[in-house]
């Protein structure tokens, strides 16, 4: 799915003013791209209502029952971010002063921080709505701090350096401060090596090295966990 | 990412024994996991698993992160079990991903005979807090290595679920690895 309807709808008061102050580019859409062929990292986010932070970065809990998952994956070298987004029992119109109303925020648990990357809203009918898409940066949100959008100088790069910094959320108008929320936790890319083939018919040879041997000399059980367990 | 927290010998002694190769790299042993969380819930921690079905008896589940490379680590002991404590594992809920080897170099491993689960063959958690859950088989799916499904065996869920995960397929002789994982999939009862 790759539509990214502009929600005019859902704009406030502070965006309007941002709109003034940048002639109308805040609402220029950040690039949606094809999937790259290999990504750098990948995230999930479970998102939940408790974990929700007003402005002042006292608890301001979202909508009761409402889940979020989040999977993204990054390719922080083209600075494309690729996307997952799950909500189940939001309910209502979105609402926030950025471009949209689904973001990656920059902030710790517990504590409120700026939008850095705004997504298309997940879109569907009834309990579910879902998005998928990649963008490529460099990002922009549509909010103004400090004179500039603040998706300006971020890059995906900060995301990969410290992921529990980060979090996913989607703001409605009943929850302005956020309907669901949770941190970007990084999951494991490719398969796992959870075999070392003493069960197959055909013995594998050794494959270490001579500089292997030598260490191994000197640190045996680490040697032997090595070899592909 | 996380390299910086791995005694600095371990990396040394990896890099020795690794040049040229993109194996994965195994916990050293009772460490935090290289990145995510600082703990995402210390109580939600599986400290034993049984399954019945298949003769798995361990009290000495292993915490798991991520390696240097990116990918899962596995556990030290080809008899242990170990969990993946990073992603979004939470109490009452989230993916409890538990990963075991299906073999060693001389012979069957702990998740050996996760091939034989079968649909409500069940699976009994004990948690560090002290709780106990049990889980329902719910489907069993081998993947390629080079497609594992991430988001479906790690990714963020609402619900109250557990994966386990081996080796399965072809064993590469060459790259010392199988080329496919078994995913075992349960649900809570």
């Amino acid at each position: 799915m790759r539509r990214t309807p502009v929600r005019l709808a859902a704009l406030s008061a502070l965006t309007v003013g941002a709109l003034a102050l940048s002639g109308g580019a805040a609402l220029a859409q950040d690039a949606q791209v094809d999937e790259p062929s290999s990504f750098t990292s990948m995230f999930t986010v479970m998102a939940t209502p408790d974990t929700v932070v007003g402005q002042n970065g006292q608890p301001a809990p979202g909508e009761p029952g409402a889940t979020g998952t989040f999977d993204y994956r990054i390719n922080s070298d083209e600075e494309i971010i690729c996307y997952d987004l799950r909500l189940e029992g939001v309910t209502g119109e979105y609402q926030s002063p950025a471009r949209t109303a689904t973001h990656i925020h920059e902030a710790a648990a517990g504590a409120s921080g700026p939008p850095r990357i705004a997504f298309p809203d997940p879109e569907g009918d009834g309990a579910t709505r879902t998005g998928s898409g990649c963008l490529q940066g460099p990002f922009t949100t549509g909010v103004q701090a400090n004179g500039q959008d603040s998706g300006t100088g971020f890059s995906l790069k900060q995301i990969e350096a410290n992921p529990a910094a980060f979090f996913g959320d989607t703001h409605t108008a009943g929850f302005t401060a956020g309907a669901v929320r949770g941190q970007l936790t990084p999951v494991p890319m490719g398969g796992v090596e959870t075999g070392a083939g003493g069960t197959t018919d055909a013995v594998a040879p050794l494959a270490v090295g001579a500089a292997a041997l030598v260490a191994a000399g000197a640190a045996g059980a680490v040697a032997y966990r090595r070899s592909r367990v | 990412m996380g390299l910086s927290r791995l005694p600095a010998v371990v990396v040394l002694l990896l890099g020795l024994l690794l040049a040229g190769c993109a194996a994965p790299v195994p916990t050293a042993g009772g460490t935090p996991p290289a990145a995510g969380p600082a703990v995402p819930d210390a109580g939600s921690a599986p400290v034993s698993v049984r399954v019945p079905a298949i003769g798995v008896v361990r009290d000495d589940v292993q915490r798991l992160g991520l390696a240097a490379d990116g990918t899962a680590e596995v556990p030290t002991d080809f008899e242990r079990v170990g969990w993946f404590a990073g992603g979004a594992a939470r109490a009452g809920g989230g993916p409890t991903v538990l990963l075991g080897h299906v073999d060693s170099r001389t012979g069957p491993a702990v998740f050996y005979r996760l091939r034989d689960l079968r649909p409500g063959d069940l699976v009994e958690l004990s948690r560090a807090d002290g709780t106990t859950a049990r889980y329902a088989v719910s489907r069993t799916e081998q993947v390629a290595k080079d497609r594992f499904p991430t988001f479906a065996v790690f990714g963020a869920t609402a619900d109250d679920v557990l994966r386990l995960v081996t080796c399965a397929g072809a064993f590469d002789r060459g790259e010392r690895s199988y080329t496919d994982n078994l995913v075992v999939h349960a649900e809570r009862v």
